[in-house]
């Protein structure tokens, strides 16, 4: 008797739920690995060759999982337009140590809608996690941008008119930017703003980081002068982008003189990835891959000033997955 | 009044049924920020529910002692208990996606009531009734709620975190329940009741919320003084 109550209680009680104490917070399940390069640099040329290094990290869509520093060089290969392209080196297990306290501006391209970018606003759940990661070593300020759209100031509205380290007052503002969608992309105005907003902030690490789902279009300055300015002040730019709509070399350049990173994401389920691990990536020790890639051009000699793009693809060689495109850019010193 | 009298210093036993179907779950924010998760939700579903805001079935045993017009009761039971709760989240102008979570509990109750016979006749008592009790729970189950959609890559499930109201609206810690109530006794036999249950405090820490229960009772009282009066007529 004794043991048939042991018997039905042990059997009441097995379906029970423990609630266990959780410490990671968690990613939407439903992401994709993906890819950023940390940096592109021009390395030699001579007449028709030209080499260019990167630093990539891959990351693993896990939100308590570590960046993928060991897949082989098989597993890599590079194209691009214009002539031959080729990995001519290839270390991997590579430690970028970017560490120290910063400051960022985010900006958020509000133009258009974000109906197949991003149906589900996966960005601010990224951008979440950024912002608790970098509590309180890193003063944020963050905005949405776009031209007779549906913010209040233009070309951002930012949450507030001050960087803080808080997170917790930012939420609201940040998830609900999904709401408010509309008009044209005037990306190029709303760095402009960001840089004179980072210029005076005392940090070491000063970052600019846009996520952006579609080119400039009605920007009163270019990108040329935008790029001087980082460059003067000494804050990298960093750019993301999700969908198919942007030109990935034009931004890239941006990011990538500027000494920031860069992430083109054919979707929101690899945007998450990258938008999630912004602050292991930009003040962290991401371990990634170094490559250095020859370009050898079909007609004519590489001309000083001339930028070049090469497209480096990854896959896994056992599941398959082929991660979004890791895309180097250079431009010929004058 | 005579009924009263004859049933002072009385001790009852009896089977109790409950079901309670009408739910309010409340938690008193705007917005919820969970702990396991980067998600962030509105409020939007602090109301009354018929139904669909769970259902919890309870059977128990009753123990129940009456003195002139009061009455003090026992009632340990074994329950099932459901609720659930939904919130949105902004995903795109006009559009916010509605989450319910949902959580299932086996549930161990023995409140303690003291009620009072209001009003009388030779057949029907009429009382009122409150108390309170402890509830020891086993969470059985916590979830999104949603159309089994696994093949889907929209399954809210993979966008949403099915932890993220814990600590908010469900733990397994024990807790106490108030209780209230108006009930009506026929021939001593059969209580029929409508009872409030409220959980006394919050479930989690992250936020103050309540949960409230409507439903009705059923006690059978077993007839042992029937019986005795029956034995002691045919002396």
């Amino acid at each position: 008797m004794k043991s048939k109550v042991i018997v039905w209680v042990a059997f009441a009680l097995a379906g029970c739920e423990i609630i266990y104490d959780n410490d990671d917070k968690e990613l939407p399940y439903n992401s994709l690995d993906a890819g950023v390069v940390l940096a592109s640099r021009y390395v030699s040329h001579s007449g028709t060759e030209l080499v260019m290094e990167a630093d990539i990290v891959l990351l693993d869509h896990y939100s308590w999982g570590d960046d993928l520093p060991f897949f082989g060089e098989d597993e890599f290969s590079v194209d691009g337009e214009g002539g031959t392209y080729e990995i001519i080196s290839f270390l991997d297990d590579q430690v970028f140590d970017r560490a120290g306290e910063g400051a960022a501006v985010i900006l958020i391209d509000q133009s258009g809608n974000y109906e197949t970018a991003d149906p589900y606003n996966y960005r601010a759940k990224g951008l979440n996690k950024f912002l608790q990661k970098s509590h309180p070593q890193y003063d944020h300020l963050i905005g949405g941008f776009s031209k007779d759209g549906a913010l209040a100031n233009e070309p951002v509205e930012y949450h507030s008119a001050s960087f803080s380290t808080t997170w917790e007052d930012k939420l609201q503002f940040l998830f609900f930017l999904a709401k408010r969608t509309g008009g044209t992309n005037n990306v190029y105005d709303a760095i402009g703003d960001g840089l004179s907003r980072l210029k005076d902030h005392p940090a070491n690490n000063r970052d600019l980081i846009v996520l952006a789902h579609s080119d400039d279009e009605v920007s009163n300055v270019g990108r040329q002068p935008i790029i001087d300015q980082a460059l003067a002040d000494d804050i990298r730019i960093h750019f993301i982008t999700v969908g198919n709509d942007v030109d990935a070399r034009q931004v890239g350049v941006a990011s990538h003189t500027t000494g920031g990173m860069f992430a083109s994401c054919p979707d929101y389920l690899s945007m998450v990835t990258v938008v999630g691990n912004l602050r292991h990536v930009l003040d962290g020790s991401p371990n990634g891959y170094t490559i250095r890639v020859r370009f050898v051009k079909s007609a004519g000699p590489i001309q000083p000033g001339e930028a070049v793009y090469a497209s480096v693809k990854v896959t896994d060689q056992y599941s398959g997955y082929e991660f979004n495109p890791l895309l180097i850019t250079v431009r010929v010193p004058e | 009044m005579v009924c009263v009298q004859a049933a002072a210093q009385r001790f009852h036993v009896g089977v109790n049924f409950q079901y309670l179907i009408v739910k309010k779950v409340k938690v008193e924010a705007d917005y919820i920020i969970p702990a396991e998760s980067y998600n962030f939700y509105k409020v939007i579903d602090n109301r009354w529910k018929l139904f669909s805001g769970g259902q919890s079935i309870l059977i128990g045993t009753t123990l129940q002692l009456d003195y002139k017009k009061f009455y003090i009761a026992l009632e340990p039971a074994y329950e099932l208990n459901s609720y659930t709760y939904v919130v949105s989240s902004p995903v795109a102008p006009g559009v916010d996606e509605k989450v319910t979570f949902g959580a299932l509990m086996f549930q161990v109750n023995a409140p303690l009531f003291v009620g009072f016979h209001f009003k009388s006749s030779n057949l029907i008592r009429y009382s009122a009734f409150a108390g309170a009790g402890p509830a020891i729970p086993y969470l059985f189950d916590f979830d999104i709620r949603e159309p089994d959609r696994s093949e889907d890559e929209n399954w809210q499930y993979d966008r949403y975190h099915y932890r993220d109201m814990i600590d908010i609206l469900y733990s397994d810690d024990k807790f106490w329940n108030a209780i209230a109530g108006m009930g009506v006794n026929f021939a001593g036999l059969v209580r029929v009741d409508i009872r409030y249950v409220r959980r006394l405090g919050s479930p989690g820490t992250l936020y103050k919320a309540s949960i409230h229960n409507i439903g009705v009772g059923l006690t059978y009282y077993l007839p042992f003084h029937v019986l005795k009066k029956k034995v002691y007529y045919e002396e």
